[in-house]
């Protein structure tokens, strides 16, 4: 297979956009996509003060490496989970990634938060996987907000997205339908998100982060018995097969013709967050659910 | 490169090492298609790596070829 821009042997194939590209014409491909994807969706400017959540993983490191390539003015946020044989080297591979390519970084320890996971997980009766994620998205928002970033940016891939869509479709989970996308304005305490790799698949970002030469983190959490959007993904890739190009379409007909009635009805319906007593932040009702973890895991000191 | 016929008539070995299990076979391929069909990898889940360099389906493998296969899916 050839490049379908210099004609060099090509070491990417990309069925969904029926061509295939060398190295750097790869390369050049997926920023200018990014490129184009911040413009039109209108993310986030050079002006903008980004806050990037880098969890180690090949996305959120590819994220930050295009946005930086890029000219944005980007710092990184690493969660520190303490989670033995795990969180030191998801960490060290993000404090190499910001040292060599010159990014600002953020630690937030939950150890020292009186959070770190494994004793989340002793008070838990249920799996710690979600409360493990809205720690994570708490200390995003808060570090966003509390430093005074304008853009708290993800590195949530097309293949997310889709998993994410198809299963609020599956359940029409209305709330969560009103506010999928890849941008988030800011509003009742949260701060503006935005995903900029929304239009490109994993396969896209494996091969970035491999073409940069970027060490990342692929263990899998010794917690997690594998989440159930593997499965919605794994379907997806096999609809995909077949069909080139649909997770695509299905993802950008969402954003052009189905998220705005939803959105309609959610902002006659749905409840607003609101303050949490104890720590200000965003909550449905009364003291919010990270609150109410750190007072779980004191108590069972 | 006359000897890749020679090669391609003889008994014949491509060692494959699957990332992230680092599980390593040797298996019968012509090419990273037939070699993704007997690992049964979609060609769009994975990464196939050989002496650092990226290859697509249609490309030619040789006996004694050291080839990686990373999968990419992440678990979230
Ligand atoms: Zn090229
Ligand atoms: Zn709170």
């Amino acid at each position: 297979m050839k490049c379908k821009v210099c004609k060099a042997t090509a070491v990417v194939s990309l069925p969904s956009h029926n061509t295939g590209f060398c190295a750097d014409c790869f390369m050049s491909f997926y920023e200018r996509s990014v490129e184009r994807s911040i413009r039109r969706q209108k993310l986030f400017t050079f002006e903008d003060k980004i806050l990037i959540a880098l969890s180690g993983g090949k996305d959120s490191l590819a994220c930050a490496l295009v946005l930086k390539k890029l000219g944005y003015n980007v710092h990184g946020l690493h969660i520190d989970l303490a989670i033995p044989d795990s969180s030191a080297a998801a960490r060290g591979v993000v404090e190499r990634f910001c040292d060599s390519h010159d990014i600002p970084l953020i630690i937030k320890k939950m150890e020292e938060e009186g959070l770190q996971i494994p004793r989340v997980k002793k008070v838990l009766s249920r799996s710690v996987c979600s409360a493990c994620g809205r720690i994570k998205r708490y200390f995003f928002n808060k570090v966003a907000i509390d430093e005074g970033f304008t853009v708290l940016a993800t590195g949530h891939n097309l293949d997310d997205e889709i998993a994410r869509l198809f299963s609020n479709t599956l359940r029409w989970d209305i709330p969560h339908l009103s506010d999928q996308g890849p941008l988030l304005e800011a509003e009742n305490g949260f701060a503006r998100k935005v995903r900029p790799l929304f239009r490109l698949t994993e396969f896209e970002n494996a091969n970035y982060a491999f073409l940069n030469d970027l060490e990342y983190h692929y263990a899998p959490c010794p917690y997690s018995p594998g989440a159930t959007s593997t499965a919605y993904k794994k379907l997806w890739n096999q609809l995909e097969e077949e069909m080139p190009g649909r997770k695509l379409a299905f993802y950008t007909a969402f954003l052009a013709h189905g998220r705005e009635p939803f959105r309609q009805f959610e902002k006659e319906e749905g409840t607003k967050p609101v303050p949490c007593e104890r720590c200000g932040y965003p909550t449905s009702v009364g003291i919010c659910g990270v609150c109410r973890t750190r007072d779980a895991v004191a108590a069972d000191e | 490169m006359q000897e890749d016929k020679v090669v391609y008539t003889k008994p014949y070995g491509v060692t494959v090492t699957l990332q992230p299990q680092n599980e390593t076979r040797t298996l019968k391929a012509r090419s990273v298609r037939q070699l993704l069909n007997i690992i049964k990898a979609s060609p769009a889940t994975v990464l196939v790596i050989r002496n650092n360099e990226l290859l697509t389906s249609d490309r030619k493998l040789s006996h004694g070829d050291e080839i990686i296969v990373r999968t990419v899916v992440s678990s979230g």
